[in-house]
Protein backbone atom coordinates (compact mmCIF):
# COMPACT_ATOMS: atom_id res chain seq x y z
CA UNK A 1 0.00 0.00 0.00
CA UNK A 2 1.33 3.54 -0.97
CA UNK A 3 0.16 5.90 1.62
CA UNK A 4 0.53 9.80 1.46
CA UNK A 5 -0.39 11.62 4.48
CA UNK A 6 -0.24 15.72 4.87
CA UNK A 7 1.92 15.97 2.12
CA UNK A 8 2.84 20.01 1.79
CA UNK A 9 4.89 21.27 -0.75
CA UNK A 10 6.26 24.92 -1.29
CA UNK A 11 8.86 25.83 -3.67
CA UNK A 12 10.47 29.09 -3.18
CA UNK A 13 8.29 32.10 -3.98
CA UNK A 14 5.15 30.99 -4.83
CA UNK A 15 2.21 29.42 -3.30
CA UNK A 16 1.68 25.56 -1.89
CA UNK A 17 2.31 23.02 -5.24
CA UNK A 18 1.01 20.46 -2.49
CA UNK A 19 -1.56 21.59 0.20
CA UNK A 20 -1.81 18.52 2.48
CA UNK A 21 -3.08 15.80 0.20
CA UNK A 22 -3.47 12.17 1.66
CA UNK A 23 -4.09 9.28 -0.04
CA UNK A 24 -3.83 5.36 -0.69
CA UNK A 25 -3.32 3.54 -3.21
CA UNK A 26 -3.59 -0.49 -3.17
CA UNK A 27 -2.26 -3.02 -4.87
CA UNK A 28 -3.38 -3.80 -8.50
CA UNK A 29 -5.39 -0.01 -8.42
CA UNK A 30 -5.14 1.57 -11.96
CA UNK A 31 -5.25 5.21 -10.93
CA UNK A 32 -5.72 8.30 -12.99
CA UNK A 33 -4.69 11.09 -11.89
CA UNK A 34 -5.68 14.30 -13.08
CA UNK A 35 -6.33 18.13 -12.91
CA UNK A 36 -5.19 21.51 -14.60
CA UNK A 37 -1.53 22.48 -15.81
CA UNK A 38 0.14 23.67 -12.45
CA UNK A 39 -2.58 21.30 -10.04
CA UNK A 40 0.70 19.48 -8.25
CA UNK A 41 0.41 16.64 -10.28
CA UNK A 42 4.09 15.97 -11.42
CA UNK A 43 5.27 17.48 -8.06
CA UNK A 44 3.00 14.70 -5.94
CA UNK A 45 4.69 11.74 -8.37
CA UNK A 46 8.05 13.25 -7.38
CA UNK A 47 8.06 13.50 -4.09
CA UNK A 48 6.58 9.67 -4.05
CA UNK A 49 9.71 9.17 -5.66
CA UNK A 50 11.88 11.42 -3.07
CA UNK A 51 13.05 13.29 -5.75
CA UNK A 52 11.66 16.50 -4.11
CA UNK A 53 11.75 17.45 -0.21
CA UNK A 54 8.60 17.57 1.29
CA UNK A 55 6.02 17.91 4.35
CA UNK A 56 4.42 15.24 5.93
CA UNK A 57 4.77 11.41 5.29
CA UNK A 58 4.93 9.02 2.06
CA UNK A 59 5.12 5.05 3.10
CA UNK A 60 5.43 2.49 1.08
CA UNK A 61 3.97 -0.92 3.19
CA UNK A 62 4.20 1.17 6.27
CA UNK A 63 8.27 1.71 5.35
CA UNK A 64 9.13 5.24 4.51
CA UNK A 65 10.69 5.60 0.87
CA UNK A 66 14.74 4.85 0.72
CA UNK A 67 17.08 3.48 -1.35
CA UNK A 68 16.42 -0.31 0.14
CA UNK A 69 12.48 -0.35 -0.95
CA UNK A 70 13.10 2.37 -3.96
CA UNK A 71 13.45 -0.12 -6.77
CA UNK A 72 9.77 -0.85 -5.72
CA UNK A 73 8.63 2.46 -7.83
CA UNK A 74 9.07 2.87 -11.07
CA UNK A 75 8.98 6.11 -13.15
CA UNK A 76 8.20 7.37 -16.59
CA UNK A 77 8.11 10.45 -17.60
CA UNK A 78 7.73 12.85 -20.30
CA UNK A 79 11.34 14.49 -19.46
CA UNK A 80 13.24 10.97 -20.13
CA UNK A 81 15.00 9.41 -17.62
CA UNK A 82 16.53 6.90 -19.66
CA UNK A 83 20.64 7.14 -20.29
CA UNK A 84 20.78 8.93 -23.92
CA UNK A 85 24.04 7.18 -24.74
CA UNK A 86 22.55 3.88 -24.01
CA UNK A 87 21.38 1.58 -26.47
CA UNK A 88 18.02 -0.09 -25.35
CA UNK A 89 19.61 -3.25 -25.45
CA UNK A 90 22.42 -1.70 -23.37
CA UNK A 91 19.47 -0.54 -21.20
CA UNK A 92 18.24 -3.95 -20.83
CA UNK A 93 21.64 -5.29 -19.55
CA UNK A 94 21.90 -2.31 -17.11
CA UNK A 95 18.46 -2.76 -15.70
CA UNK A 96 18.70 -6.57 -15.56
CA UNK A 97 22.03 -5.93 -13.00
CA UNK A 98 20.55 -3.47 -10.90
CA UNK A 99 16.74 -4.48 -10.42
CA UNK A 100 16.37 -8.60 -9.49
CA UNK A 101 12.68 -8.20 -10.55
CA UNK A 102 13.11 -6.99 -14.14
CA UNK A 103 10.99 -8.19 -16.53
CA UNK A 104 13.08 -9.76 -19.89
CA UNK A 105 10.20 -11.13 -21.27
CA UNK A 106 7.48 -7.43 -21.26
CA UNK A 107 10.59 -5.62 -22.18
CA UNK A 108 11.70 -7.61 -25.53
CA UNK A 109 7.66 -7.92 -26.10
CA UNK A 110 7.09 -4.49 -25.54
CA UNK A 111 10.26 -3.25 -27.66
CA UNK A 112 8.65 -5.75 -30.54
CA UNK A 113 5.26 -3.84 -30.12
CA UNK A 114 6.93 -0.50 -30.33
CA UNK A 115 9.42 -1.49 -33.17
CA UNK A 116 12.36 0.02 -31.30
CA UNK A 117 15.77 -0.25 -32.96
CA UNK A 118 17.26 -2.22 -30.41
CA UNK A 119 20.65 -1.12 -31.16
CA UNK A 120 20.31 2.65 -31.51
CA UNK A 121 21.36 4.97 -28.74
CA UNK A 122 18.10 6.44 -26.87
CA UNK A 123 19.80 10.03 -27.81
CA UNK A 124 19.33 9.21 -32.00
CA UNK A 125 15.61 8.14 -30.79
CA UNK A 126 12.56 10.44 -32.19
CA UNK A 127 10.59 12.04 -29.37
CA UNK A 128 7.81 9.46 -29.78
CA UNK A 129 10.37 6.46 -29.60
CA UNK A 130 11.85 8.11 -26.51
CA UNK A 131 9.01 8.09 -24.95
CA UNK A 132 7.88 4.45 -25.88
CA UNK A 133 11.54 3.65 -24.33
CA UNK A 134 10.52 5.29 -21.16
CA UNK A 135 7.69 3.89 -20.82
CA UNK A 136 8.92 0.30 -21.71
CA UNK A 137 11.27 0.41 -19.17
CA UNK A 138 9.11 1.55 -16.21
CA UNK A 139 6.75 -1.32 -17.03
CA UNK A 140 9.97 -3.60 -17.30
CA UNK A 141 11.53 -2.56 -14.08
CA UNK A 142 9.65 -5.23 -12.01
CA UNK A 143 8.34 -2.41 -9.58
CA UNK A 144 5.42 -3.03 -7.92
CA UNK A 145 4.30 0.88 -8.73
CA UNK A 146 4.59 2.69 -11.84
CA UNK A 147 4.27 5.84 -11.61
CA UNK A 148 4.16 7.90 -14.75
CA UNK A 149 3.79 11.33 -16.07
CA UNK A 150 2.43 12.24 -19.13
CA UNK A 151 4.43 9.25 -20.70
CA UNK A 152 2.96 9.77 -24.37
CA UNK A 153 3.05 13.66 -24.94
CA UNK A 154 4.11 13.63 -28.13
CA UNK A 155 2.77 10.25 -29.32
CA UNK A 156 0.33 9.58 -31.95
CA UNK A 157 -3.27 8.26 -31.11
CA UNK A 158 -2.99 4.94 -32.73
CA UNK A 159 0.37 4.19 -30.88
CA UNK A 160 -1.52 5.58 -27.33
CA UNK A 161 -4.58 3.50 -28.26
CA UNK A 162 -2.96 0.27 -29.11
CA UNK A 163 -0.68 0.83 -25.89
CA UNK A 164 -3.48 1.34 -23.55
CA UNK A 165 -5.31 -2.22 -24.88
CA UNK A 166 -1.72 -3.54 -24.58
CA UNK A 167 -1.69 -2.53 -21.03
CA UNK A 168 -4.65 -3.72 -19.51
CA UNK A 169 -3.27 -7.12 -21.07
CA UNK A 170 -0.03 -6.69 -19.45
CA UNK A 171 0.16 -5.70 -15.87
CA UNK A 172 -0.26 -8.47 -13.04
CA UNK A 173 -2.87 -8.17 -10.71
CA UNK A 174 -0.51 -6.87 -7.97
CA UNK A 175 0.92 -4.25 -10.15
CA UNK A 176 -0.26 -0.84 -9.38
CA UNK A 177 -0.32 2.04 -12.27
CA UNK A 178 -0.51 5.57 -11.29
CA UNK A 179 -1.31 7.94 -14.63
CA UNK A 180 -0.79 11.27 -14.55
CA UNK A 181 -2.56 12.91 -17.73
CA UNK A 182 -4.52 15.30 -19.49
CA UNK A 183 -5.65 12.47 -22.03
CA UNK A 184 -9.04 11.68 -20.08
CA UNK A 185 -11.06 10.43 -22.58
CA UNK A 186 -8.27 8.02 -23.88
CA UNK A 187 -7.76 6.32 -20.50
CA UNK A 188 -11.54 6.63 -18.85
CA UNK A 189 -12.13 2.84 -19.75
CA UNK A 190 -8.94 1.70 -18.72
CA UNK A 191 -8.45 3.45 -14.74
CA UNK A 192 -9.81 1.93 -12.14
CA UNK A 193 -10.00 4.62 -9.94
CA UNK A 194 -9.66 8.93 -10.70
CA UNK A 195 -7.77 11.16 -8.52
CA UNK A 196 -8.30 14.97 -8.98
CA UNK A 197 -5.94 17.40 -7.89
CA UNK A 198 -6.87 21.36 -7.81
CA UNK A 199 -4.39 23.85 -6.50
CA UNK A 200 -2.30 21.45 -4.84
CA UNK A 201 -4.75 19.46 -3.33
CA UNK A 202 -7.10 16.58 -3.30
CA UNK A 203 -10.32 17.69 -4.85
CA UNK A 204 -12.26 14.20 -5.66
CA UNK A 205 -11.28 10.77 -5.67
CA UNK A 206 -13.74 8.01 -7.20
CA UNK A 207 -13.50 4.65 -8.28
CA UNK A 208 -14.91 3.72 -12.13
CA UNK A 209 -17.48 1.32 -10.27
CA UNK A 210 -18.59 4.35 -8.29
CA UNK A 211 -19.00 6.29 -11.04
CA UNK A 212 -20.59 4.13 -13.08
CA UNK A 213 -23.22 3.76 -10.07
CA UNK A 214 -23.76 7.09 -10.26
CA UNK A 215 -24.15 7.10 -13.97
CA UNK A 216 -21.13 9.93 -14.02
CA UNK A 217 -18.46 9.70 -16.86
CA UNK A 218 -15.07 10.82 -16.07
CA UNK A 219 -15.14 14.08 -17.84
CA UNK A 220 -18.51 15.20 -16.40
CA UNK A 221 -17.07 14.14 -13.02
CA UNK A 222 -13.73 16.03 -13.91
CA UNK A 223 -15.51 19.45 -14.93
CA UNK A 224 -18.05 19.26 -11.75
CA UNK A 225 -15.02 18.79 -9.50
CA UNK A 226 -12.78 21.39 -10.40
CA UNK A 227 -16.10 23.95 -10.81
CA UNK A 228 -15.29 23.43 -14.84
CA UNK A 229 -16.71 27.31 -16.17
CA UNK A 230 -18.73 26.14 -19.66
CA UNK A 231 -19.56 29.75 -20.19
CA UNK A 232 -15.99 31.05 -20.22
CA UNK A 233 -15.51 30.89 -23.77
CA UNK A 234 -18.65 32.52 -24.91
CA UNK A 235 -17.99 35.01 -22.11
CA UNK A 236 -14.22 35.59 -23.59
CA UNK A 237 -16.08 36.16 -27.48
CA UNK A 238 -18.21 38.55 -26.10
CA UNK A 239 -15.78 40.70 -24.69
CA UNK A 240 -14.06 40.82 -27.84
CA UNK A 241 -16.97 41.43 -29.94
CA UNK A 242 -17.79 44.32 -27.61
CA UNK A 243 -14.30 45.53 -27.54
CA UNK A 244 -14.99 46.17 -31.53
CA UNK A 245 -18.04 47.26 -31.34
CA UNK A 246 -16.88 50.30 -29.07
CA UNK B 1 30.59 -6.65 -7.38
CA UNK B 2 28.74 -6.66 -10.67
CA UNK B 3 26.43 -3.84 -10.06
CA UNK B 4 29.61 -1.59 -9.39
CA UNK B 5 31.22 -2.67 -12.17
CA UNK B 6 28.21 -1.69 -14.20
CA UNK B 7 27.41 2.00 -12.98
CA UNK B 8 31.32 2.46 -13.42
CA UNK B 9 31.21 1.22 -17.28
CA UNK B 10 27.78 3.73 -17.36
CA UNK B 11 30.22 6.23 -16.26
CA UNK B 12 32.98 4.99 -18.96
CA UNK B 13 30.71 4.93 -21.88
CA UNK B 14 29.27 8.72 -21.20
CA UNK B 15 33.30 10.24 -20.17
CA UNK B 16 36.05 7.61 -21.22
CA UNK B 17 36.22 8.83 -25.63
CA UNK B 18 36.86 12.45 -24.31
CA UNK B 19 39.03 11.98 -21.50
CA UNK B 20 41.37 9.33 -24.38
CA UNK B 21 41.15 12.39 -26.90
CA UNK B 22 41.85 15.23 -24.33
CA UNK B 23 44.72 12.90 -23.59
CA UNK B 24 45.83 12.46 -27.21
CA UNK B 25 45.63 15.92 -27.72
CA UNK B 26 47.89 17.43 -25.62
CA UNK B 27 50.20 14.67 -25.60
CA UNK B 28 50.34 15.22 -29.28
CA UNK B 29 50.50 18.95 -28.64
CA UNK B 30 53.29 18.44 -25.88
CA UNK B 31 55.32 16.13 -28.34
CA UNK B 32 55.39 18.55 -31.55
CA UNK B 33 56.11 21.46 -29.38
CA UNK B 34 59.06 19.35 -28.14
CA UNK B 35 60.05 18.31 -31.47
CA UNK B 36 59.76 21.79 -33.08
CA UNK B 37 61.86 22.81 -30.04
CA UNK B 38 64.36 19.97 -30.13
CA UNK B 39 64.71 20.82 -34.13
CA UNK B 40 65.32 24.60 -34.22
CA UNK B 41 67.83 24.70 -31.13
CA UNK B 42 70.28 27.26 -32.02
CA UNK B 43 73.77 25.87 -30.46
CA UNK B 44 75.26 29.30 -30.84
CA UNK B 45 73.39 32.70 -29.67
CA UNK B 46 74.45 35.95 -31.05
CA UNK B 47 73.80 39.37 -29.53
CA UNK B 48 72.49 42.58 -31.32
CA UNK B 49 74.01 43.30 -34.70
CA UNK B 50 76.55 39.91 -33.80
CA UNK B 51 78.56 42.11 -31.22
CA UNK B 52 78.53 38.78 -28.93
CA UNK B 53 78.38 34.92 -29.37
CA UNK B 54 78.05 32.43 -27.19
CA UNK B 55 77.37 28.53 -26.95
CA UNK B 56 74.05 27.65 -26.30
CA UNK B 57 74.44 23.46 -25.32
CA UNK B 58 71.29 21.59 -25.42
CA UNK B 59 70.19 19.93 -22.44
CA UNK B 60 67.19 18.34 -21.59
CA UNK B 61 66.37 20.38 -19.02
CA UNK B 62 66.51 23.60 -20.92
CA UNK B 63 64.78 21.64 -23.79
CA UNK B 64 61.45 21.27 -21.60
CA UNK B 65 61.89 24.88 -20.50
CA UNK B 66 62.06 26.41 -23.73
CA UNK B 67 60.07 24.56 -25.51
CA UNK B 68 57.06 25.28 -22.86
CA UNK B 69 55.33 21.56 -22.97
CA UNK B 70 54.25 22.80 -19.35
CA UNK B 71 51.44 24.53 -21.03
CA UNK B 72 50.09 21.35 -23.16
CA UNK B 73 49.32 19.61 -20.07
CA UNK B 74 48.04 22.37 -17.98
CA UNK B 75 45.29 22.64 -20.98
CA UNK B 76 44.58 19.05 -21.27
CA UNK B 77 44.09 18.77 -17.48
CA UNK B 78 41.59 21.63 -18.09
CA UNK B 79 40.00 19.77 -20.79
CA UNK B 80 39.94 16.21 -18.59
CA UNK B 81 38.48 17.71 -15.58
CA UNK B 82 35.81 19.50 -17.92
CA UNK B 83 34.92 16.32 -19.62
CA UNK B 84 35.10 14.59 -16.05
CA UNK B 85 32.58 16.87 -14.88
CA UNK B 86 30.06 16.61 -17.09
CA UNK B 87 29.80 12.57 -16.09
CA UNK B 88 25.93 11.96 -15.74
CA UNK B 89 24.96 15.22 -17.45
CA UNK B 90 21.87 15.05 -18.33
CA UNK B 91 22.19 16.07 -21.57
CA UNK B 92 19.86 15.48 -24.61
CA UNK B 93 16.79 16.86 -22.29
CA UNK B 94 17.37 13.40 -20.09
CA UNK B 95 16.42 13.15 -16.00
CA UNK B 96 19.05 10.58 -15.80
CA UNK B 97 19.10 11.30 -12.08
CA UNK B 98 15.83 10.14 -11.69
CA UNK B 99 17.03 6.35 -12.71
CA UNK B 100 20.42 6.89 -10.93
CA UNK B 101 18.55 7.21 -7.45
CA UNK B 102 17.04 4.24 -7.76
CA UNK B 103 19.50 2.21 -7.80
CA UNK B 104 20.20 -0.42 -5.26
CA UNK B 105 24.08 1.14 -4.88
CA UNK B 106 22.78 3.50 -3.53
CA UNK B 107 23.44 7.40 -4.53
CA UNK B 108 26.58 7.98 -1.99
CA UNK B 109 28.32 4.87 -3.13
CA UNK B 110 27.61 5.51 -6.51
CA UNK B 111 29.60 9.28 -6.50
CA UNK B 112 31.96 8.03 -4.60
CA UNK B 113 32.33 5.12 -7.55
CA UNK B 114 32.44 8.16 -9.90
CA UNK B 115 34.90 9.86 -7.86
CA UNK B 116 37.37 6.75 -8.03
CA UNK B 117 36.77 6.62 -11.57
CA UNK B 118 37.48 10.18 -12.15
CA UNK B 119 40.87 10.29 -9.84
CA UNK B 120 42.00 7.10 -11.90
CA UNK B 121 41.52 8.84 -15.11
CA UNK B 122 43.62 11.48 -13.87
CA UNK B 123 46.51 9.28 -12.51
CA UNK B 124 45.72 8.11 -16.39
CA UNK B 125 46.60 11.37 -17.76
CA UNK B 126 49.26 11.55 -15.61
CA UNK B 127 51.29 8.91 -16.63
CA UNK B 128 50.41 8.97 -20.02
CA UNK B 129 52.33 12.22 -19.92
CA UNK B 130 54.81 11.05 -17.90
CA UNK B 131 55.37 8.00 -20.61
CA UNK B 132 55.37 11.19 -23.29
CA UNK B 133 58.00 13.29 -21.88
CA UNK B 134 60.64 10.67 -20.91
CA UNK B 135 59.48 9.37 -24.99
CA UNK B 136 60.33 12.84 -26.15
CA UNK B 137 63.80 12.72 -24.00
CA UNK B 138 64.75 9.35 -25.16
CA UNK B 139 64.62 10.76 -28.45
CA UNK B 140 66.67 13.60 -27.86
CA UNK B 141 69.23 12.58 -26.24
CA UNK B 142 71.48 11.39 -29.00
CA UNK B 143 71.43 15.03 -30.07
CA UNK B 144 72.61 16.72 -27.02
CA UNK B 145 75.29 18.59 -26.52
CA UNK B 146 78.95 17.37 -25.07
CA UNK B 147 78.42 19.33 -21.88
CA UNK B 148 74.94 18.07 -21.28
CA UNK B 149 75.32 14.19 -22.71
CA UNK B 150 75.83 12.08 -20.18
CA UNK B 151 74.64 8.80 -19.63
CA UNK B 152 72.95 10.27 -16.11
CA UNK B 153 71.49 13.39 -18.23
CA UNK B 154 67.78 11.95 -18.20
CA UNK B 155 67.84 10.69 -14.62
CA UNK B 156 69.01 14.16 -13.82
CA UNK B 157 66.79 15.88 -15.79
CA UNK B 158 63.94 14.40 -13.57
CA UNK B 159 65.54 16.70 -10.63
CA UNK B 160 66.64 19.82 -12.39
CA UNK B 161 63.29 20.29 -14.26
CA UNK B 162 60.38 21.48 -12.57
CA UNK B 163 57.98 19.97 -14.96
CA UNK B 164 59.61 16.40 -15.46
CA UNK B 165 60.17 16.79 -11.45
CA UNK B 166 56.25 17.17 -11.01
CA UNK B 167 55.80 14.81 -13.39
CA UNK B 168 58.34 11.90 -12.01
CA UNK B 169 58.87 12.74 -8.26
CA UNK B 170 61.21 9.41 -7.83
CA UNK B 171 62.29 10.20 -4.38
CA UNK B 172 60.65 13.09 -4.02
CA UNK B 173 57.51 11.57 -2.10
CA UNK B 174 55.87 14.79 -0.85
CA UNK B 175 55.82 15.37 -4.47
CA UNK B 176 53.94 12.34 -5.10
CA UNK B 177 51.63 12.32 -2.47
CA UNK B 178 50.78 15.76 -3.74
CA UNK B 179 50.10 14.40 -6.90
CA UNK B 180 48.43 11.38 -5.72
CA UNK B 181 46.17 14.07 -3.84
CA UNK B 182 45.42 16.21 -6.27
CA UNK B 183 43.87 13.17 -8.78
CA UNK B 184 42.09 12.17 -5.54
CA UNK B 185 40.52 15.74 -4.85
CA UNK B 186 39.54 16.51 -8.70
CA UNK B 187 38.19 13.24 -9.25
CA UNK B 188 36.23 13.23 -5.76
CA UNK B 189 35.35 17.44 -5.89
CA UNK B 190 34.09 16.48 -10.01
CA UNK B 191 31.97 14.03 -8.53
CA UNK B 192 30.21 16.08 -5.77
CA UNK B 193 29.64 18.70 -8.72
CA UNK B 194 28.32 16.21 -10.40
CA UNK B 195 26.04 14.62 -7.20
CA UNK B 196 24.96 18.17 -5.55
CA UNK B 197 23.93 19.29 -9.28
CA UNK B 198 21.60 16.29 -9.17
CA UNK B 199 19.99 18.06 -6.06
CA UNK B 200 19.79 21.01 -7.20
CA UNK B 201 22.81 22.37 -4.89
CA UNK B 202 26.29 23.60 -6.47
CA UNK B 203 29.51 22.40 -5.35
CA UNK B 204 32.16 23.80 -7.53
CA UNK B 205 35.43 23.64 -5.25
CA UNK B 206 36.85 21.41 -8.29
CA UNK B 207 37.33 24.65 -10.43
CA UNK B 208 39.56 26.61 -8.58
CA UNK B 209 41.75 23.34 -7.81
CA UNK B 210 41.78 22.86 -11.47
CA UNK B 211 43.21 26.10 -12.94
CA UNK B 212 45.32 25.75 -9.80
CA UNK B 213 47.00 22.54 -10.76
CA UNK B 214 46.94 23.59 -14.53
CA UNK B 215 49.60 26.65 -13.65
CA UNK B 216 51.32 25.21 -10.53
CA UNK B 217 51.71 21.83 -11.65
CA UNK B 218 55.39 21.70 -12.26
CA UNK B 219 57.43 21.71 -9.25
CA UNK B 220 60.96 21.87 -8.56
CA UNK B 221 62.86 19.50 -6.34
CA UNK B 222 62.92 21.06 -2.94
CA UNK B 223 59.78 22.61 -3.07
CA UNK B 224 58.28 21.01 0.21
CA UNK B 225 60.29 22.55 3.39
CA UNK B 226 60.01 19.10 4.75
CA UNK B 227 61.06 17.59 2.55
CA UNK B 228 64.41 15.99 2.24
CA UNK B 229 66.71 16.59 0.15
CA UNK B 230 70.22 14.37 -0.84
CA UNK B 231 73.36 16.92 -0.10
CA UNK B 232 74.70 14.86 -3.16
CA UNK B 233 71.98 16.46 -5.30
CA UNK B 234 73.43 19.99 -4.48
CA UNK B 235 76.34 20.58 -6.76
CA UNK B 236 74.00 19.87 -9.55
CA UNK B 237 71.01 21.54 -8.25
CA UNK B 238 72.18 25.10 -7.26
CA UNK B 239 75.53 25.84 -8.86
CA UNK B 240 74.93 24.29 -12.32
CA UNK B 241 71.09 24.40 -13.56
CA UNK B 242 70.07 27.02 -10.40
CA UNK B 243 66.64 25.74 -10.38
CA UNK B 244 66.90 23.84 -6.82
CA UNK B 245 63.67 25.52 -5.01
CA UNK B 246 65.59 26.06 -1.54
CA UNK B 247 66.56 29.48 -2.55
CA UNK B 248 63.04 31.11 -3.00
CA UNK B 249 59.85 30.60 -1.45
CA UNK B 250 57.74 31.04 -4.22
CA UNK B 251 57.86 27.26 -5.05
CA UNK B 252 57.00 26.60 -1.44
CA UNK B 253 53.94 28.39 -1.49
CA UNK B 254 52.56 27.09 -4.30
CA UNK B 255 53.65 23.54 -3.57
CA UNK B 256 51.46 24.71 -0.26
CA UNK B 257 49.02 26.06 -1.93
CA UNK B 258 47.84 22.79 -4.09
CA UNK B 259 48.66 20.22 -1.51
CA UNK B 260 46.40 22.22 0.81
CA UNK B 261 44.12 22.87 -1.99
CA UNK B 262 43.64 19.31 -3.04
CA UNK B 263 43.07 18.45 0.52
CA UNK B 264 40.25 20.80 1.15
CA UNK B 265 38.32 20.08 -2.40
CA UNK B 266 39.27 16.12 -0.83
CA UNK B 267 36.97 16.54 2.78
CA UNK B 268 34.15 19.25 1.11
CA UNK B 269 33.83 16.55 -1.56
CA UNK B 270 33.21 13.95 0.97
CA UNK B 271 30.89 16.45 3.21
CA UNK B 272 28.88 17.48 0.11
CA UNK B 273 28.67 13.46 -0.74
CA UNK B 274 28.48 11.83 2.67
CA UNK B 275 26.11 14.58 3.91
CA UNK B 276 22.99 14.93 1.40
CA UNK B 277 20.85 12.16 1.74
CA UNK B 278 19.40 11.23 -1.19
CA UNK B 279 15.48 10.69 0.34
CA UNK B 280 15.83 13.66 2.91
CA UNK B 281 12.50 15.73 4.03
Amino acid sequence: MLELNHVRKSYLGSCPALNGVSLSIGPGEIVGLFGANGAGKTTLLKCVLGLLKYEGSITLDGEAVTHRNIARLSFATCEHSFFPGLTPAAHRDFYREHFPTFRERRFDALIDFFALPLHRRARGLSTGQKNQLEVTLALSQGADYILMDEPFAGNDVFNREDFYKLLLGLLEPEETLFLSTHLLEEVRHFISRAVLLDKGAVAGDMTAAALEEQGLNLMDFVKTSLHYREDRVLNTLEQLDDGEEE
Amino acid sequence: MRRYCSVLGLAARSTFWRVLAATLLSCGAEAALFLITLYGWPFVVYGPDQAWKANNPMGLEGLIAHSHIALCFGLGLLAVCAALAFLGWEGSGCRTGYTLRRLRVGERALSLLWGGYGAACLVIYWAAHAGTVLALCGAALPRLSEEAASPLSLFLACYRSPYLHALLPLEDVWLLARNLLLCAGLGLGMAAFTHERSHGGRAWGWIPLALCAALLFPLPMGAFPFGELDPAFLPYLEHEVRIYAGASIAPGLSALLLTAGSAGVLVNSLIHIGGRAAYEK
